[in-house]
């Protein structure tokens, strides 16, 4: 801890006002197994906004986008201690995450109500896409349905409209209209990650993470790609989690900078490539190191 | 001596070496096959699957046989791809890592070679002897544990080779683990699953020793479970081992006939295998 001691000088957080959040990460720290990897980390994210992380490889942003919805849960050595608020509610308040919490804190917030969420609740109102297209082996069609069927029984006529809205949303229905019933792994590869954003916001979720999702396109689908999550600011909130910092410049409103496992400056994005408070922030994003 | 000479022959001999071992193995290979077929192909005609074995010296075929081989390893395969499957998947996406899925997998990896004729004294004790008689049921439990190490294993294998993103993408959604496995990781892996099943099937549509103990063979055309079953290994056993020469000429047709059925369900397994992996 010490020896990092020097990196808490450097941190420059400004972070946005507090009333108009759609998730919030509040001193959260993160372990694979005996190795921490988030250091009271915050994060609020603004409603209908597009917030960048960025950083060095290892730096804990899709750790930190990982904890956001829960999915580091597949793995029972990953675990999360602090707290991640979706409307007010703590979605890592099951009684082992709170034990863990009450470990590290002691017992000195209980003002603090602490509703319990389910797991697959939360992944109803948080949506994720990976960095590889990740289509399920079935149809164009089924692949968007596949969220929706989850949680609700609707007619053939209404999916038909779900999955249409869903796949214009994601810039792919002019391209698939007439294939709907064809397998999703056909689609080339930026084809691919736009069905996973149409399956994503199909359920309708509030918040959408995205971890690198153009690392393996081509720049032409980066773009289409790029163009598709600019539209769906209007309804919902992005996170973005990315290593291009153009991307991040082009399309984000809020960018963080993390590194070691900490976020060490949090600003608008304008200010923060314009303007970086922080000696590593400079460094990384006038591509001194990283 | 020059380095790069004494390379060159040392290049040489081993290919030279490696060349003859795989000459032996094909020659082998080739010399069983046209044995077979030199001796069988003359006896196939109809009457192999419309006439059950006849008594020496009168007309007659292998049609119980072919029957008997078909429901029993239907059966046991039947038994062995409920059971593989579900203990592979187990072994792949819940309790792979624990220490009593260690034990599984070794475990599974022992049945794997186990001797044959071991699992059908083990059937004979646990399904023969009790119910005094052999049966049909015996016979097919005792292939099914024999394929079921088999169906097992490949089922394991091949849920490894699916990306952990493609879990993650079904669980980001909401849904629960084990509708996950069901509806995408199956899915992604049916061509696996299902070459999984027909090597197992290959494997135990030869199979005699475990045959012996438990369905015991049947000269009439029978297709109950609980009595005694005939089956073409069986068979084959049987009239190669007599003294009448048209009982061996049937063994000979027997053999070719599994032979073809052995070859064409690799065959075809790979060609799935093959058309999953491009897709």
């Amino acid at each position: 801890m010490n020896a990092l001691s020097h990196l808490t000088e450097d941190v420059h957080l400004a972070f946005p006002p507090r009333d108009n959040l759609a998730i919030e990460a509040r001193n959260l720290d993160f372990f694979y197994g005996k190795t921490q990897a988030l250091h009271g980390v915050d994060l609020p994210v603004e409603r209908n906004k597009i917030t960048a992380l960025i950083g060095p490889s290892g730096c804990g942003k899709s750790t930190l986008l990982r904890a956001l919805n829960r999915i580091y849960d597949l793995y029972p050595r990953q675990q999360a201690v602090g707290r991640i608020l979706l409307d007010g509610h703590d979605v890592l308040a099951d009684r082992k995450s709170l034990q863990r919490l009450r470990e590290r804190d002691g017992g000195g917030d209980a003002e603090m109500v602490r509703s319990p969420v389910d797991v697959a609740g939360l992944r109803a109102r948080v949506g994720m896409v990976f960095q590889k297209p990740t289509p399920f082996p079935m149809s164009i069609y089924d692949n968007v349905a596949f969220g929706v069927r989850l949680y609700r029984r609707v007619s053939r006529a209404e999916m038909d409209m779900i999955v249409e809205k869903a796949l214009r949303r994601a810039a792919l229905w002019d391209e698939v209209k007439d294939k709907l019933g064809t397998s999703g792994l056909g689609l080339s590869g930026g084809q691919q990650q736009r069905l996973c954003v149409a399956r994503g916001i199909a359920v309708e979720p509030d918040v959408l993470l995205l971890d690198e999702p153009a690392s393996a396109l081509d720049p032409v689908s980066t773009a289409k790609l790029e163009e598709t999550l600019v539209e769906l600011r209007q309804d919902f909130t992005i996170v973005i989690v990315t290593h291009n910092l153009q991307q991040a410049a082009r399309i984000s409103n809020y960018t963080g900078f993390m590194y070691l496992g900490r976020m060490m400056e949090f600003q608008s994005t304008e200010e923060l490539f314009a303007n970086p408070r922080g000696q590593r922030t400079r460094d990384y994003v006038t591509g001194r190191f990283g | 001596m020059d380095r790069t000479l004494y390379r060159r022959i040392s290049n040489i001999v081993f290919v030279v070496l490696t060349a003859a071992a795989t000459l032996v193995a094909l020659t082998a290979l080739v010399l069983i096959l046209w044995s077979l077929v030199s001796k069988g192909i003359g006896g196939i005609d109809s009457k192999i699957f419309t006439m059950t074995q006849p008594a020496p010296g009168s007309e007659g075929g292998l049609s119980n046989a072919i029957m008997g081989s078909l429901i029993m390893c239907g059966l046991g395969m039947a038994m062995a791809l409920v059971v593989g499957i579900l203990a592979g998947t187990w072994l792949s996406e819940y309790g792979g890592n624990t220490p009593y899925g260690h034990v599984v997998r070794f475990l599974n990896d022992v049945l794997l070679s186990a001797p044959s004729i071991l699992i059908g004294l083990f059937v004979y004790e646990l399904l023969v002897r009790p119910f005094h008689g052999f049966s049909a049921w015996a016979g097919g439990v005792a292939l099914a544990i024999i394929a079921t190490p088999i169906v097992t294993r490949t089922t394991e294998d091949i849920l490894n080779l699916q990306p952990s993103a493609l879990r993650e993408a079904g669980m980001a959604l909401g849904a629960a683990r084990s509708f996950v496995i069901r509806k995408i990781i199956w899915k992604a892996a049916r061509a696996g699953l299902v070459t999984g099943g027909l090597l197992g099937f290959a494997r135990i549509s030869g199979e005699t020793a475990p045959l012996l103990f438990t369905a015991l063979g049947n000269q009439f055309f029978s297709t109950s479970l609980t009595q005694p079953m005939a089956s073409l290994p069986t068979t084959i056993f049987q009239f190669a081992l007599s003294a009448y020469e048209d009982w061996q000429r049937l063994a000979w047709v027997g053999a070719l006939l599994i032979a073809i059925a052995v070859l064409s369900i690799n065959i075809i397994g790979r060609i799935i295998a093959r058309e999953a992996r491009r897709s």
